[in-house]
């Protein structure tokens, strides 16, 4: 039993913090090599920490340059246009820019915990102006995606909280119902922020712009039934 | 007259019911037939993608699925519904395994998409289909001289459709100057509101808004026009909020540009869902009405 909690704990994502020192077992592992070696040494061999770490930083790299739009990620010059261009970089403690170099370092811990990406308002003005055919808002994107996937608890930003009850009012209504979604975004994060906004949702209401109930949506069942097909196809392949 | 399939998008049946109507309302004045999309869903948008990119395409892939039956050109009024479905069919063009991927799982809705739709922003089939000039010729009195600041957003124009220029675009410049209205110079027509984050990250957003809102006035604009749901409501329903949060004193009227369009036309304020504005169009009104009366009574 304990040698399956300890397999799934190293199976889970997280990053390598000192070399020399005392090693965390936190990246992902594929195998179970790793655990294996700790049982038997008590920390692992140095040769399988520069394995790991190699292997870290390769798959993160490559993992992000598998998603579409991450193709040239490789191809960065480091000029930082996306960083200069990004109405949102002083919001993020990794912009554009930097954000990249830790990619290619592999510090996929740092990327993927990171509230920065989360700020990215999908402007495209990076994406248009990179001088390397980089295309940062997509980067951006698909790091949200593998942060979810790969389970890292986000601090800092309420984003992903409102992108989660966006996509669950599209899966339950078909259509996005607005109010649902701002309900259940505050209700999830922090109830108590709603008041300052009540002005401009009372206005919404009075101009009769924000429907209390959802549309019965003809397509609702067809689109669930196509999703769920949808992960059955992806999942077997 | 030319046809279109049309998507209006989740947000015309609550927040940008305006831009619904309004694009309704001028559809037939401009020879166009919008024929709405039977059955649509939504089209997954920004934050589907942020969570599940693939899971996304598979949403959109729906309506594409849809408007592929109509043999008609996809016509959506919404920028980020356009971004998403011209993305993601492009996306499944140039990925044959994705493809066929969505393809096995549209087959349980007996659907089928074979890449055949053309996806298009209004306002790009305003531009390029019904063209200014013929939008001209239309109108009579038109806006006379109203001061407008052209707002594209982003996703009208970028990263790039090859309609406009993702830099300086003029697409909507020529509409206003088409309808009588003076298009100001408007540096930031082509910066970002800051879009769905006006929920999450309200303070980043409103720094961007009052921004925009900030150079529209320095500009001389007596309003703004725009044809995204998103920067029509964060320009005007949260102009409040900025206000009190800057301490500024912002009155200015945000109107989708169908419904200054519509304004052009002669097409009354109620079909075109101007009383769901939030920063009252009355000026906006009034002008266009004043300079009408004035031209009456000097003939």
């Amino acid at each position: 039993m304990g040698w399956v909690w300890a397999r799934l704990k190293l199976r889970t994502t997280c990053d390598w913090k000192g070399v020399w020192g005392r090693v965390k077992p936190r990246t992902p592992c594929w195998s179970g090599e790793n655990h294996e070696l700790m049982r038997h040494y008590g920390s692992l061999p140095l040769g399988q920490v520069y394995a790991n770490i190699w292997f870290a930083v390769k798959s993160f790299v490559d993992e992000v340059a598998a998603v579409p739009g991450g193709e040239h990620i490789r191809n960065c010059i480091q000029c930082g246009v996306c960083t200069g261009t990004c109405p949102a970089a002083s919001e993020m403690e990794y912009p554009p820019r930097k954000i990249i170099a830790l990619i290619r370092a592999g510090m996929r811990h740092e990327v993927l915990s990171s509230p920065s990406m989360w700020h990215c308002v999908s402007c495209y003005l990076c994406t248009v102006r990179c001088p390397r055919d980089i295309k940062p808002t997509e980067i951006a994107h698909a790091l949200e995606c593998l942060a979810i996937r790969q389970g890292f608890r986000v601090q800092g930003t309420r984003t992903p909280a409102m992108y989660r009850s966006f996509v669950d009012s599209v899966q339950r209504n078909g259509r996005v119902h607005e109010f649902g979604m701002m309900l259940k975004f505050y209700l999830t994060t922090n109830p108590l922020a709603a008041l300052k906004i009540t002005k401009v949702g009372l206005q919404l209401l009075l101009h009769k712009r924000m429907p209390l109930l959802p549309k019965k949506v003809k397509g609702r069942e067809d689109l669930s039934r196509i999703i769920q097909r949808f992960r059955a196809v992806r999942s077997s392949a | 007259m030319k046809s279109y399939s049309y998507y209006p998008g989740c947000s015309s049946e609550a927040t940008a019911t305006g831009l619904d109507l309004s694009a309704k309302a001028i559809a037939k004045p401009l020879d166009m037939e919008l024929i709405e999309l039977e059955g649509w869903t939504c089209c997954g948008s920004t934050p589907y993608s942020s969570l599940d990119r693939l899971e996304a395409v598979v949403l959109a892939a729906r309506n594409l699925a849809l408007a592929e039956k109509t043999g008609l050109d996809l016509v959506t009024p919404c920028s980020s519904c356009f971004i998403t479905l011209y993305g993601a069919n492009l996306q499944l063009k140039e990925n044959p395994q994705l493809m066929r991927q969505v393809g096995e799982a549209l087959a349980v809705a007996n659907l089928e998409y074979r890449g055949n739709v053309r996806v298009r922003h209004l306002t790009e089939a305003l531009v390029i289909d019904v063209t200014p000039e013929e939008i001209a010729s239309k109108i009579q009195d038109g806006l006379n001289g109203l001061k407008v600041a052209p707002y594209y957003g982003c996703q009208l124009v970028r990263p790039d459709y090859g309609f406009d220029d993702p830099e300086s675009p003029q697409s909507l410049d020529s509409l206003v100057t088409s309808l009588g209205g003076e298009a100001v110079p408007y540096p930031l027509k082509n910066r970002c509101c800051g879009g769905s984050l006006i929920i999450s990250e309200e303070s980043l957003a409103l720094g961007l808004i009052r921004k925009l809102l900030d150079n529209a006035t320095e500009n001389g604009a007596q309003c703004i026009t725009t044809p995204c749901p998103l920067c029509q409501i964060n320009l005007d329903a949260y102009q409040s909020r900025v206000n009190s949060k800057f301490k500024t004193s912002f009155n200015l009227p945000v109107l989708f540009v169908t419904q200054l369009i519509g304004l052009a036309l002669g097409i009354d304020g109620k079909s075109l869902g101007l009383d769901k504005n939030i920063v009252s169009p009355g000026p906006v009104l009034e002008h266009v009405s004043r300079v009408k009366q004035e031209v009456k009574s000097g003939a």
